[in-house]
């Protein structure tokens, strides 16, 4: 009788043994599936270390900067040349793109669709890009930007193989791309307002859902790419 | 002895079951998965492409302050330095932004309407219109060329190239044709660029009109006479 109790009760620890390694089995062997999950962690995580990186960098370069200007204006408080310079330079570099910048504005969001309705799956072109860009400088925008890269005298939008290239920096045409645009909020969507234009005709005609909408305030990231010039010899 | 066996396998067992238990309850347990919507998925993938390209911009600005202020504390006349300094950079960022006239090597594009159509049904595919102009200005930017000019305007970031009815305006000026495109760069690659059977050039030869590609040694492009003003934009400090 003795027996047969011990043997029944290691029997059942052994079921219940059984039983939980191949559960433990099967979860960890199930995170696969998971894998949205995790990625989404990741995103998140990645965003606050960017954040904290962005935070720490920004705080040397605004030492740096300040220990530049400390110099420059001692300097050009006795120099009027140089002061003289400093006050255009400074100008130059907002107008040209070199800074970052905020002010009223739009921002356009143009989103491919990704739905087999009747033309499939579309996607976003560079010249579907230039062409709102040139609306938008006709409407007197003063600083723009796709996907964060500013656009500035040299900046190129093609496509490269499957990729749109902007800055040099690649995006996939079937995700959505925003564009912003610092300028008077009013003027700058009303371009784009005129039945027949660019913007029915990308949703017309394109199949991209166009939502444009109007800012209080946006900011705009400056061009963060080195400047080359191999082919110019300044003529003064 | 032979109870003493028994007890001491069940003892292990026991001993075993209790590890896996606790693994088991605190595998299972885990964090609540955190779940996006599909809005709030693509606020954070911007977000992080926001952030990359702030952070690209900051190395770029430490790098360049770094090496600045290296020079002036090197630098014996700190006046003459800053004064270098400035000078050169001023230079630089005058050419950047178009102000300044540039000569170099590159390639010079005429294109006119075509006169001799037939019959009115096609007369808007004879014409050059701002697009085709934008076209091609931009084919040659993506080919490398430092600096572009329609007949003598210099084009920019805030270049708007429109349709006025039967005449085009760059930078709020009237051009008209023949359109004279000047490109400063590599003419072998702007030449390539154009000559490829997908660009906008090719197929403007395709509707007639007249195309003339002109590889030069040497071209001067003029300064941009227009000035942009900023009225909404403020500095971020």
């Amino acid at each position: 009788m003795k027996k047969l109790k011990y043997q029944i009760t290691i029997g059942l620890v052994c079921i219940i043994l059984g039983l939980m390694i191949s559960l433990q089995f099967k979860l960890t062997y199930s995170t696969k599936s998971k894998y949205s999950y995790r990625r989404v962690e990741d995103l998140i995580s990645e965003v606050e270390t960017l954040r904290k990186q962005r935070d720490e960098l920004s705080a040397q370069v605004k030492e740096y900067q300040n220990k530049v200007d400390e110099i420059e204006k001692s300097v050009s408080s006795e120099n009027e040349v140089a002061n003289q310079m400093k006050i255009e330079l400074d100008n130059l570099r907002v107008l040209s793109g070199l800074t970052d910048v905020e002010g009223p504005g739009i921002t356009i969001t143009l989103t491919p669709s990704n739905e087999m309705k009747n033309e499939g799956t579309t996607m976003i072109y560079s010249t579907d890009i230039i062409d709102i860009i040139n609306e938008l400088n006709a409407a007197g925008a003063e600083a723009i930007s796709i996907n964060e890269q500013r656009y500035v005298g040299r900046t190129q939008i093609k496509e490269a193989g499957a990729a749109l290239k902007i800055n040099d920096e690649k995006f996939s045409p079937i995700e959505p791309v925003i564009i912003k645009a610092i300028g008077d909020p009013k003027i700058l969507e009303g371009v784009f307002k005129m039945p027949g234009g660019i913007k029915d005709k990308l949703q017309e005609l394109a199949g991209i859902n166009v939502k444009i909408t109007q800012e209080q305030n946006i900011k705009i990231l400056k061009y963060n790419k080195n400047i080359q010039y191999k082919f110019i010899k300044t003529g003064r | 002895m032979k109870i003493n066996e028994g007890k001491a396998l069940l003892l292990f067992t026991g001993i075993l079951t209790g590890i896996l238990l606790s693994i088991f309850i605190i595998n299972t347990t885990s964090k609540p998965a955190i779940i996006l919507t599909y809005q709030q998925y693509q606020k954070y993938n911007s977000e992080a492409n926001e952030l990359k390209s702030e952070i690209k911009g900051l190395y770029k600005d430490k790098n360049d302050l770094v090496k600045k202020l290296s020079n002036y504390y090197k630098s014996n006349q700190k006046n003459k330095s800053v004064t270098d300094t400035l000078r050169k950079e001023l230079d630089e960022i005058k050419l950047f932004a178009g102000k300044c006239k540039v000569q170099g090597t590159g390639i010079m594009i005429v294109i006119d309407d075509r006169h001799d159509y037939i019959n009115n049904e096609q007369i808007m595919s004879y014409i050059t219109h701002n697009t085709d102009i934008l076209r091609v200005v931009n084919e040659l930017r993506n080919a490398g060329a430092e600096a572009i000019s329609v007949n003598g305007k210099r084009i920019t970031d805030r270049t708007a190239i429109t349709c006025e009815g039967p005449i085009i305006m760059v930078n709020g000026e009237y051009i008209v044709p023949p359109f004279e495109i000047l490109a400063i760069g590599d003419p072998e690659a702007l030449q390539y660029a154009l000559s490829l059977p997908e660009s906008h050039i090719s197929l403007l030869k395709d509707r007639g009109l007249y195309v003339k590609i002109v590889k030069k040694d040497r071209i001067t492009i003029d300064e941009l006479s227009q000035k942009f003003t900023v009225e909404y934009m403020k500095n971020i400090e």
